[in-house]
């Protein structure tokens, strides 16, 4: 029912009113409580409604508002992202909990801000009309605003300015959303109910103006290419626990706008896909390659979910391609794809974020540079690491392979036909093989990296395991990837129903999907193979090592008596031949330090949007306001003057 | 999803024959050499050898270590189960499966990098910077090459794809398959760790790619891996072999010309390292670009017709 829904929301507000008043501790733990509650009760809510298998909505009854009805709807696209949204909160609020000793983030204020960022996403997936969204949207973008910037205690400055870069891309994308749905709406009347929306009728130039506008909105908040400036900087400086969640949850609120715009603009046209599969290929591309050349572990995430939105678009853009062209099973086959891919991003990315966040807490070190050996010092940390790593390079028997293969399959598919779809296919497997290689890539470094070998520093070597309840959250995680894939075939059922209720296609159709549950099938069978053998050859090796002389040596140096940490292979050497290879692409920065001992080699990887985009249009606009300077005199006299000015100018356009 | 049980004989023969398969390369490049050369079945003695002795690891290592050696060969014999060779179809086929057969092979890769890493030596670092490095790029004419054999045959099961009818093999498609098979060439050398693209013979700098992963590890887990590497010069080579078999030929005729076809492929390949020499570093990305542009170039010319 709408009311449990509704009744999650509120319990988020009383846990975040309830902590203003009483001290500490206890603030923190009654957000806790809201949160763990609220979850509970808004998933039970979420999964008795669509049991029902109706769009339920609920209108608020206040009536006559002056911003229209107050309308609340759940059918399954809302209701599985609220699944996904209210998941990884929780398991984000616990391993928050956990390590609240050792961070800043004890304070009631804190979930303040923490549980009204939560409830303002699940107004967004509940809202039935506008004025809710744009209402949620906007919350959620003060309160991660604070929440960017909770840390500005040790490099304060830089971590404001970010937050500042954040809120400004928030604001800017804000527009086009609006202008989006005002658009709409005149066309429908003035209403402003998505129902009322969904009806009106569109011809080609009005829909690829709003299209353009829904790209642009809600792709910044997704972390589309050329848009995605703000993401790195704010989900690294955000505590590890807000950045699962705003890499999990919030892009997936962009992406949920995109999906429901696209439903609101009925029939798409061609080019719409050719459009996504291109914004799809340059994002996941991109995203990957920044990615592995970052140092900042949060850093490395943060481009690894610009990548992953990549790949989400590639399968979009693949569906929505074929829809136009009357082939539903390849549309079906590449939506639920794209679909799988948000809920396994979401579970993942948290997953990594929650570990990162522990890793990073209990070490203080936040580079990739200066850790190493902690598969040894913080076991269930490291274990969770490795998972999360496996699944987001798409490896079997994880579920990032499941969603990729959903897409591949659907563009093997395609490229068996002829013409435009056969070229969007060759395109789409193309760009995720190398993205799977990246991937690899990057995820290899990262674990292997900090995880593996030798410590760099102190801190990484007398590390120590994080408290128990914020190592289970990760671990908590990995295990509902490891549920995903176990249970994909049912999972895949679910994601078309997600993404055929947001897109709205008319296909009633319930064996579109049943080619792909075969393979997915062997699938699942091949990774309980997997495991099982594995385990089989591990108990081998057992039994015969057991009557054997097994001794523990030195790693091998070539007879070099004085091996040290700084010997690896760093995180940067590591990727310095594909950072090189790419280099046309990229905007690198040497410093070599060879005239010192030590010397040093040191590569930047920068944001060549950022660099060459962004910041010299910022310089652009600055400096054109600063040319405005001069009429800002400061003199009261002067500003009087304009004022009369404007009056008579006034009074002569109302006489004419 | 079909399942096969006669694809069971391609499994034992994959399992059994594998190691013969280093052993043939090895006594190729012996006999060009002037050289008399280890037996061809060396590599089970080596085997053998391995299984019976105790074991030293690195103080420095954490898990992924321990889990390498018993994963990498239970992904690649996986693989097997998807690949037709001897038999004409694999004991498990469905739509797709070239895709799992494709991260299998990457999950392989995974393990063995991570398990280098572990070691904190900068022997094995060299060698998987650069493993990853070339993987990435052999990964995409690979795939490529399989899709355009997907749409010769229309078909995209690896049981399916490789059975292009001979007249067409001889009068439409000759083109695409003699550039499809040459860039599989080259990811199976570059794969495999042969020349050019590595040398299997030294642990010296200029050559550390997969010899130098392996540097830490004995006893069984060194004959583990040394398995997983033959089983990979068979999956690999199944590819490039199956490919420029044509589809005719009767269950018994295509077993055994598949065989002969692995056998020469070996001979074939002790020729080239006979022959050349390993290149310069830089060049190996460059050829497998030049492999994937092969594979463009064979889609180009089946789908503009």
């Amino acid at each position: 029912m709408i009311a449990i829904l509704t009744s999650a929301g509120l319990l988020f507000f009383t846990g975040l009113f309830g902590l203003l008043l009483p001290p500490r501790p206890n603030g923190g733990r009654l957000a806790l409580a809201g949160v763990l509650a609220g979850g509970i009760v808004g998933i039970a809510g979420t999964v008795a409604t669509l049991a029902q298998r109706t769009l339920t909505t609920w209108q608020l009854p206040l009536q006559p508002l002056p911003c229209g009805k107050l309308i609340f709807q759940l059918d399954w696209c809302s209701g599985i992202f609220l699944v996904i949204l209210l998941v990884l909160a929780m398991l984000s609020a616990v391993s928050g909990w956990g390590l609240r000793r050792l961070t800043k983030q004890g304070t009631g204020s804190f979930w303040f801000f923490y549980n009204s960022l939560i409830a303002s996403m699940v107004l967004i997936l509940s809202a039935g009309d506008v004025v809710i969204f744009l209402f949620g949207w906007e919350i959620m973008a003060i309160t991660s605003f604070f929440l960017v910037i909770w840390e500005a205690g040790q490099d304060g400055d830089q971590t404001v300015k970010t937050g500042w870069t954040y809120l400004v891309a928030s604001h800017l994308s804000f527009f086009p959303v609006l202008g989006f749905f005002l658009l709409l709406s005149a066309k429908a009347g003035g209403s402003m109910a998505f129902s009322d929306l969904a009806r009106v009728r569109l011809d080609s130039g009005e829909a690829a103006v709003l299209f353009v506008l829904a790209l642009l909105g809600f792709g910044t908040k997704a972390g589309f290419p050329g848009v995605h400036v703000w993401l790195p900087g704010a989900h690294a400086a955000a505590p590890g626990m807000v950045s699962a969640v705003m890499s999990g949850a919030m892009t997936k609120m962009g992406l949920y706008g995109l999906i429901r715009a696209l439903g609101l603009l009925g029939a798409p046209a061609t080019w719409w896909g050719w459009t996504l599969v291109g914004i799809g290929a340059v994002g996941g591309l991109y995203g990957v390659i920044m990615a592995l050349g970052q140092s900042h572990l949060k850093r490395i995430l943060a481009y690894s979910t610009v990548e992953n939105i990549g790949i989400i678009c590639l399968g979009l853009g693949l569906g929505i391609t074929a829809l136009g062209h009357h082939e539903y099973g390849i549309a079906a086959v590449a939506l639920t794809g794209a679909m799988f891919h948000a809920v396994n991003h979401a579970l993942f990315k948290g997953l990594l974020f929650q570990s990162v966040f522990a890793i990073v807490t209990m070490t203080k070190e936040h580079s990739i540079e200066t850790l190493g050996g902690l598969q040894q010092r913080m076991p269930i940390t490291g274990i969770c690491t490795l998972g999360g790593s496996a699944a987001i390079a798409g490896l079997p028997p994880f579920n990032g392979f499941i969603s990729e293969f959903l897409i591949y399959y659907a563009a093997f598919q395609s490229i068996m036909g002829n013409g435009d779809l056969q070229l969007i296919g060759l395109t789409t497997i193309a760009v995720l093989a190398l993205i799977g290689g990246l991937a690899l890539v990057c995820f290899g470094r990262l674990y292997g990296a900090i995880c593996c070998g030798e410590p760099k520093t102190v801190a990484a070597a007398t590390a120590q395991e994080a408290p128990i309840i914020a190592a289970l959250a990760p671990a908590t995680g990995l295990a509902l990837c490891v549920l995903a894939t176990v249970g994909s075939p049912w999972l895949a059922g679910l994601c078309w129903q997600t993404i055929r209720s947001g897109l709205r296609i008319p296909l009633r159709d319930e064996t579109l999907l049943t080619p792909v549950m075969g393979p997915l099938t062997a699938i699942v069978l091949i990774a309980l193979a997997l495991t099982v053998l594995t385990a089989g050859v591990l108990l081998l090796r057992h039994q015969l090592l057991r009557r054997r002389i097994v001794t523990q040596q030195e790693t091998w140096g070539c007879g070099y008596p004085q091996i040290d940490a700084h010997m690896q292979y760093s995180a940067g050497s590591l990727v310095q031949p594909t950072t090189e290879f790419f280099r046309p692409v990229l905007d690198l920065q040497d410093r070599r330090e060879f005239t010192t001992t030590p010397g040093s080699w040191r590569q930047t990887v920068n944001d060549v949007f950022l660099r060459r985009v962004w910041e010299p249009l910022f310089a652009l606009i600055y400096h054109g306001c600063l040319k405005l300077r001069p009429f800002q005199d400061g003199r009261v006299q002067v500003y009087l003057l304009y004022l009369v000015i404007m009056v008579i100018a006034l009074l002569f356009w109302t006489l004419y | 999803m079909h399942f096969e049980l006669t694809g069971l004989f391609n499994l034992l023969a994959a399992l059994l024959l594998a190691p013969l398969l280093p052993g043939l390369i090895n006594r190729t490049k012996a006999v060009v050499a002037g050289r008399q050369g280890p037996p061809v079945l060396q590599l089970y003695y080596d085997l053998d050898k391995l299984l019976r002795k105790g074991a030293v690891y690195s103080r420095t290592i954490g898990v992924t270590l321990l889990l390498a050696p018993a994963g990498v060969p239970v992904v690649l014999g996986l693989v097997l189960l998807l690949l037709p060779g001897v038999t004409t179809t694999a004991m498990l086929a469905f739509n797709g499966d070239l895709i799992l057969a494709l991260y299998l092979l990457a999950l392989a890769r995974f393990m063995t990098v991570l398990a280098a890493l572990d070691t904190g030596s900068s022997f094995e670092g060299m060698g998987a910077s650069r493993e990853l490095h070339f993987g990435l790029l052999s990964e995409l004419p690979f795939m490529f090459g399989l899709a355009g054999l997907a749409i010769m045959s229309h078909h995209w099961s690896l049981s399916q794809l490789f059975g292009v009818p001979a007249e067409a093999m001889v009068t439409e498609n000759t083109a695409a398959i003699v550039l499809v098979a040459a860039a599989f060439l080259m990811v199976y050398l570059t794969e495999n760790c042969r020349v050019p693209a590595d040398d299997p013979n030294t642990h010296l700098e200029l050559t550390m790619i997969h010899e130098a992963m392996i540097l830490d590890y004995s006893g069984p887990d060194l004959g583990f891996v040394l398995y997983g590497a033959a089983l990979k010069l068979w999956l690999v080579g199944t590819v490039l072999v199956k490919t420029l078999l044509p589809a005719e030929l009767g269950p018994l005729e295509s077993g055994a010309a598949f065989l002969a076809g692995m056998f020469l492929l070996a001979i074939a390949v002790g020729l080239i390292e006979s022959s050349i020499a390993r290149f310069r570093m830089l060049k190996v990305p460059q050829m497998l670009v030049g492999a994937f542009a092969l594979t463009f170039l064979a889609i180009m010319l089946i789908i503009v017709k």
